[in-house]
């Protein structure tokens, strides 16, 4: 069933190469319609994918440490919650998939990843023995199918004649108060302090008490922990999988580095940009065009400002 | 200072942890065929007395898994049944497996392997085009009879149009004859298509927009989108939907999860019918989607929806293979692909009746199978429980009864039996005129 049934005859023939571009990026029939709630949707899914990014950021961003298995953290947080969804009810299933990847995490940072210190070649193929570990173990005892969840949330918004899903706006505002949180907790508190001193000077920080191995496990620990949120709050809108976390990684990666690596705020408006170009280019493109010209345009960016577009220049 | 990592190292990294992705490729290439009861290499089939060996080439991993693990359950159940009745022309047969890994390569490299190394006579074939196209191109160089688990197309002057290939399995023009007369009289006139882009998708969207006007119908608007469309909101608000009776979409696996989901909670159901191919509820439950939407199915999935006259046969093929009556795995959690997971049952049996019927011993008499094969009428038993077919010469297409079927209270219900003779299309090529 997958991919090539025979095609009918065209009255023009296939066109190979440019000819196909040409034809990919041909407006459809209904531009400019409907550009408000494009608009808004735009705004609301660059939250949801911020927040798939806020635990890479923290771990990747911050700590340095490039965790390839961030999306399985997130597609374990979607079937954990999906799990206990019967027994302790959406938002109980939700803390404790949380917590559960948390301490998943914390236990891997020390067992895996600890002993790998300063090598991060090796910590990049650790994370992704981790990646098929679990993905594997969760193929197994989770099953094969794809599962969906239900709503918790119900509501729909009328836009004139678009409906729109509020659950999204949940998700938004989630998002809006867990990056926000993040920035108060990694800025006003000791702990906070702690990450950002171990990040700028791992010796210094040991020199001046700072427990940098507990840091490290803290901070791993809360990385997982808000991919696993993220994963669970966005089960009812992406439905759940054992290869779940293997595409949106791929974005989350980016908008982290587009973004300015560490930097919160900066992943929030490159998620946002993105995710309002793609949008805005639906009205007036194929979709598969429009994310081409979207993923094209963060690259250029990345060209034009290799460190991001809010990031510290790093020396060589 | 905390060692922070440069471009280049990330880049090492990555390209590292690539290398590591591409090593099931090369470890299962390498590895002996992981199906119990594999033969070793080297068998000769041509001596009455050794076994006739199977070859499968199933999607055990990757994201086709699925669809892997019933194809796999169902030939080796079929093997069993076989071989318990005294196997082919009183011949042990022996199935060998080898894993596509849902991938190009590595699938074309499994079928080669199971010819060249695992002296497979025949092979049953992956479902994904990209693998049983290529595949199907590659039977008549290695002389040996492939029998894809999905339809592979054929046109005139394309490699994989060969005497080679027997297509049963799911068909997507086929369908789409059978079912648009029922879904525009039925549904409403007024369509809107969300393809995804795959040619699948697109196939679809063709074959219906081509039949749809012929009877009175219109085409609304379309809106085709990568299948790995996260945010379906968008797609919705640039379809008319205020203006549209039916919405054809073909997003399967986990895009139709998404599909659904986002669907729901921007109404979309509220303002028109969903119609679809059974394919995008593969291995879904259909407890999770909203009732009153359509399916055109080759083969109902519970057990009390299969016609009367094939329902003993179904039974008895779930107990071998392990489905309960709702197609849900009996003691696991898998769910039933019930477009896919006959086929490899019934071209084992199919086999069995052809080479039987042929005086088949080896390769050397393949033509005079495939003569055999050429016209073949099944007649529904357990043998072939998905009913009577009989095989076209010309493009060696099978033609069965499709049905409709509603999702209602959880489950999909049959609305109406599509007799075979309403998919029948021209045959594209012609075999027996060569």
């Amino acid at each position: 069933m997958w991919g090539i049934q025979a095609r009918r005859p065209r009255t023009a023939p296939e066109t190979p190469g440019l000819g196909l571009f040409v034809r990919a990026i041909v407006p459809t029939k209904r531009p400019f319609m409907i550009g408000l709630p494009q608009l808004l949707n735009g705004f609301v899914w660059g939250w949801i994918v911020a927040l798939v990014a806020l635990g890479l950021n923290l771990i990747y961003g911050i700590l340095g440490i490039i965790n390839v298995a961030h999306g399985t953290f997130y597609m374990l947080g979607a079937v954990i919650a999906l799990t206990l969804l019967p027994s302790l009810g959406f938002w109980g299933g939700l803390l404790a998939a949380c917590i559960l990847v948390g301490l998943i995490g914390s236990v891997t940072e020390r067992l895996v990843l600890r002993p790998l210190l300063d090598r991060p070649v090796m910590t990049i193929l650790a994370t992704f023995g981790i990646l098929l570990a679990l993905e594997q173990t969760v193929g197994l005892t989770f099953g094969l199918s794809n599962r969906a969840v239900p709503d918790p949330f119900g509501l729909q918004l009328r836009l004139g004649s678009v409906t729109y899903p509020g659950y999204r706006l949940l998700v938004a505002l989630t998002a809006m108060l867990a990056i926000g949180g993040l920035d108060l907790f990694l800025k006003r508190t000791r702990w906070g302090s702690w990450i950002r001193a171990v990040n700028q000077h791992r010796e210094l920080a040991l020199v001046q008490g700072v427990p940098v191995p507990r840091v490290y496990s803290l901070t791993f620990a809360l990385g997982t922990g808000l991919a696993a949120l993220s994963g669970a709050l966005i089960a009812p809108i992406v439905g759940v999988h054992y290869l779940m976390g293997v595409d949106i990684v791929i974005l989350a990666f980016v908008v982290v580095i587009v973004g300015g690596t560490g930097n919160l705020w900066g992943t929030v408006l490159v998620a946002i940009g993105a995710a309002e170009l793609e949008n805005l280019l639906t009205l007036v493109t194929r979709p598969t065009a429009a994310r081409m010209i979207t993923f094209l345009a963060l690259g250029l960016l990345l060209v034009i400002r290799p460190q991001g577009l809010f990031g510290e220049k790093q020396r060589e | 200072m905390a060692h922070r990592i440069n471009r280049r190292q990330f880049l090492k990294g990555l390209g590292a942890a690539a290398g590591l992705s591409l090593m099931p490729t090369l470890i299962s290439g390498c590895a002996p065929p992981p199906a119990p009861g594999a033969s070793a290499p080297g068998s000769q089939a041509s001596a009455p007395s050794t076994p006739i060996i199977i070859g499968h080439q199933p999607e055990l991993t990757g994201v086709a898994s699925v669809f892997g693990f019933w194809n796999d359950r169902a030939a080796q159940a079929a093997v069993a049944r076989i071989n318990e009745m005294g196997g082919i022309a009183g011949r042990e047969v022996k199935l060998v497996t080898r894993d596509s890994g849902s991938n190009p390569d590595q699938g074309l490299d499994a079928m080669r392997r199971l010819i060249l190394d695992d002296k497979a006579d025949f092979v049953l074939g992956s479902i994904i085009a990209n693998i049983n196209k290529p595949s199907a191109a590659l039977a008549p160089e290695l002389n040996t009879l492939y029998f894809p688990s999905d339809d592979v197309p054929v046109a005139p002057g394309q490699p994989e149009a060969n005497r080679f290939v027997f297509r049963l399995g799911h068909n997507t023009r086929i369908k789409a004859q059978a079912a648009y007369k029922w879904a525009l009289e039925n549904l409403g006139a007024r369509w809107s298509f969300l393809t995804s882009d795959t040619t699948w998708g697109k196939s679809q969207q063709d074959y219906f927009s081509e039949l749809i006007p012929t009877a009175g119908g219109e085409i609304v608007s379309s809106v085709v989108a990568p299948l790995l469309t996260e945010d379906f909101v968008p797609l919705f608000n640039q379809l008319d939907l205020e203006n549209t009776d039916v919405l054809y979409h073909s997003f399967f696996g986990g895009a139709a999860i998404r599909f659904n989901s986002q669907a729901q909670a921007a109404g979309v159901f509220d303002k028109v019918k969903i119609l679809a191919s059974v394919g995008v509820l593969e291995g879904l439950d259909p407890a999770d989607l909203p009732d009153g939407q359509t399916y055109i199915t080759e083969f109902p999935r519970s057990l009390d929806q299969i016609p009367e006259g094939l329902r003993e046969y179904n039974k008895e093929l779930r107990s071998l293979v392990g489905v309960d009556d709702d197609g849900y795995e009996i003691g696991g959690d898998a769910i039933l692909t019930e477009e896919h997971y006959w086929v490899p049952w019934v071209n084992i049996h199919l086999l069995k009746h052809a080479i039987e019927a042929s005086g088949w011993q080896s390769k050397d008499d393949n033509m005079a199978l495939i003569q055999t094969l050429e016209g073949f009428k099944a007649t529904a038993s357990l043998d072939f429980p998905s009913g009577d077919f009989v095989i076209r010469p010309e493009d060696h297409r099978a033609f069965r009864d499709y049905f409709i079927e509603q999702t209602q209270g959880g489950k999909l219900v049959v609305v109406a039996t599509l007799p075979k003779e309403q998919g029948f299309y021209d045959p594209p090529v012609d075999y027996t005129a060569a």
